[in-house]
């Protein structure tokens, strides 16, 4: 198999939903490029190469991050926030993920720069399929800046 | 009869008129002999005259008018004519009637004196009653400021921005927790009485305005001897000198303990309510963030294992997994509307005019998008433009027709009916359809909370649409009703206040 790029991040703690995320993402050809992570801090610590990540070669940004909200740590809000703050990874396509259905929520991840908002399907085949339309979008239709 | 003859009160005019009446007196005695045609004493015409000027112009008129009389009577009337040499009896005559005529006008004058006195005494005893009503009146209206200030717990105050010395009504002493007049009232004073925490801030407020001129407002709190704490309210207006300075200011104070009090009370359950809000804010949260994702684990491992498994298991098993993921598809839904109901009170109305023609027609184009394959039969009849909250009561239309929908899934052809009109100072709204309707010995289930009239095999739903109808239309002050009859259809109706009685 041929060592393929690593350039989609999944941040997402529940391991079901990750094992979902990557059945719709492997339907796509996309699971191979997948990075999981666990933790809102591990997250950034990936992103700007800190701590945990420090030593890691230089690395391009992700073409896609997936991020769930509901994330120990440190939450997706705060992630989504200092990603957008920095200038060398503000324009990072990100998509929120979320078990969340408040109108007053998704408006605040939009405000604060979330290029897209799902809302996580209760039922595993819709969420397979929504994940799976997200990631080809995303990945490959979108042209990551 | 004036006995001061008003206009022709000059010296002038008394003495012409005495002299007048004086002459007149000696022509009527004429008159008089030539009718009686005989000797007539003297004086008769004489007395009368000098009685009359001496009544009517004065003391010193009435001197003039006997000395002209008289002269009058012994240059005409006693022989011979002229000056020369009169008898010793008309001569004492003469002098008698002089000296009566003297007597005459003493009286007269004292006469006039005592008259006179007599008006101006009625004149000085009318300025004291008018004095006395106009006390009266101003003691009355003092008696009436002093009550109202007691009844309001209200006093009045002076400053003299100059000296620093004030005037404090009655009732202001109280409210200062001073015993009245126990004092001089000075703005030094005043300071002495204000709760010690309280009193810098209130000189810094009362020093600014008076520096300004302006009008003052403030607030601080008096102790009492015996401990207890109100609080008070001054306000004051200035009263400018002709440059526009401020030289003083007028005011009252009034207790506003009461207030103060109600104002804690408030200002708790504001707290409180605030404190609750934010418990169902977490609450929220928690049921949104936390109960979907075990939801989709039951129902993606469930999947998982009848797509692994299915073909180890017989049809009983299957079913029973079936069950599974039919619950789970039930519960999600169910979460989903149990947070909408209960966020339902906490979002703030946008209220503005609505078509609902063009609403209802936006939904129901929403609502085929989900339901290609019915075949329905909407008409939409004329509705009067509504005044309320357009995406809540546009989630009115999305309920209202979804159940529509839903409960003519049997029938073909599928009618449903919206239309509304105007009723007094309502505008009413309804949503027809021929579905299997309901019994109306059951009403008082169907707007309850997840109260369902029938089966989720015959129609699935949790039962909150009708709830979430109600609460949104009583969020508007409407009013909602229906009627229904077993397989012969159901309209629902709602009622909002009238659009008329806003402005756009």
């Amino acid at each position: 198999m041929i060592e393929g790029i690593i350039d989609i991040l999944l941040v997402e703690d529940n391991p079901h939903d990750v094992e979902w995320t990557l059945d719709a993402l492997n339907i796509q050809n996309l699971a191979n490029r997948v990075k999981v992570l666990k933790d809102g801090a591990e997250a950034l610590d990936y992103i700007f190469m800190t701590g945990k990540y420090k030593e890691d070669d230089a690395r391009k940004n992700p073409v896609l991050i997936l991020l769930d909200m509901n994330l120990p740590k440190i939450n997706g809000h705060e992630v989504l926030q200092r990603i957008r703050s920095d200038k060398r990874t503000k324009n990072i396509p990100i998509v929120v993920l979320t078990d969340s259905r408040d109108e007053g929520e998704k408006l605040k991840y939009y405000d604060l720069g979330a290029n897209s908002y799902i809302e996580k399907p209760v039922e595993v085949p819709k969420f397979i399929k929504a994940l799976g339309e997200v990631g080809f979008y995303w990945a490959v239709l979108n042209k990551a800046p | 009869m004036k006995f001061i003859l008003g206009p022709f009160n000059s010296i002038l005019a008394r003495y012409g008129i005495s002299i007048c009446i004086t002459v007149a007196a000696l022509l009527a005695y004429q008159v008089l002999v030539n009718l009686v045609g005989g000797n007539l004493p003297t004086y008769i015409t004489f007395y009368p005259a000098v009685i009359l000027s001496a009544l009517l112009t004065g003391f010193t008129a009435g001197l003039l008018a006997t000395a002209t009389a008289a002269l009058l009577a012994a240059y005409w009337i006693l022989p011979p004519e002229g000056f020369v040499g009169s008898s010793l009896p008309d001569a004492l005559g003469l002098a008698i009637f002089s000296f009566n005529g003297v007597l005459i006008c003493m009286v007269a004058e004292l006469y006039r004196r005592a008259r006179q006195k007599a008006a101006d005494y009625a004149a000085e005893m009318a300025v004291r009653d008018e004095r006395k009503k106009a006390e009266e009146a101003l003691r009355m209206s003092e008696a009436q400021l002093r009550l109202a200030q007691d009844a309001a717990k209200a006093g009045s105050w002076e400053w003299d921005l100059g000296t620093n010395e004030n005037v404090w009504s009655e009732e202001l002493w109280k409210l200062y927790g001073l015993e009245p007049h126990c004092c001089k009232p000075t703005y030094e004073t005043w300071r002495h009485t204000i709760h010690p925490d309280d009193r810098e801030k209130v000189e810094q407020v009362v020093q600014e305005a008076a520096t300004k001129g302006v009008e003052l407002n403030a607030e601080w709190r008096v102790l009492d001897r015996d401990g207890s704490l109100r609080w008070l309210m001054s306000r004051g207006r200035p009263l400018h000198d002709t440059e526009e300075r401020p030289i003083r200011y007028i005011g009252i104070v009034m207790d506003i303990t009461e207030r103060k009090k109600i104002e804690e009370i408030l200002r708790k359950h504001l707290l409180e309510l605030e404190a609750a809000n934010k418990e169902l804010d977490s609450f929220s949260y928690s049921v949104s963030h936390d109960l979907r994702a075990p939801l989709r684990a039951i129902d993606g491992y469930t999947r998982l294992i009848i797509n692994k498994y299915g073909d180890q298991f017989n049809e009983d098993v299957l079913t029973k997994f079936n069950v599974i993921r039919n619950s789970v598809h039930m519960m999600a839904q169910l979460i989903d509307d149990l947070l909408a109901f209960s966020q339902l009170g906490r979002k703030d109305m946008s209220m503005s005019k609505i078509d609902m023609e063009t609403l209802v027609r936006d939904v129901w184009e929403a609502l085929q998008a989900i339901n290609p394959s019915r075949n329905i039969n909407l008409t939409v009849n004329g509705m009067p433009p509504s005044y309320g909250d357009k995406s809540l009561i546009k989630q009115v239309y999305v309920n209202l027709l979804s159940n529509a929908i839903k409960f003519t899934k049997n029938q073909n052809p599928a009618l449903i009916e919206v239309g509304g009109h105007i009723d007094g100072d309502k505008d009413v709204y309804y949503v027809k359809d021929n579905g299997v309707g309901f019994d109306m010995k059951y009403y008082d289930k169907l707007f309850g909370v997840f109260q369902r009239l029938h089966s989720p095999e015959d129609f699935e739903g949790t039962g909150i649409g009708l709830a979430i109808v109600q609460r949104i239309i009583y969020r508007h002050e409407g009013l909602v009703w229906a009627e229904g009859k077993v397989d012969e259809g159901a309209t629902f109706y709602f009622s909002l206040p009238s659009s008329h009685s806003h402005t756009r």
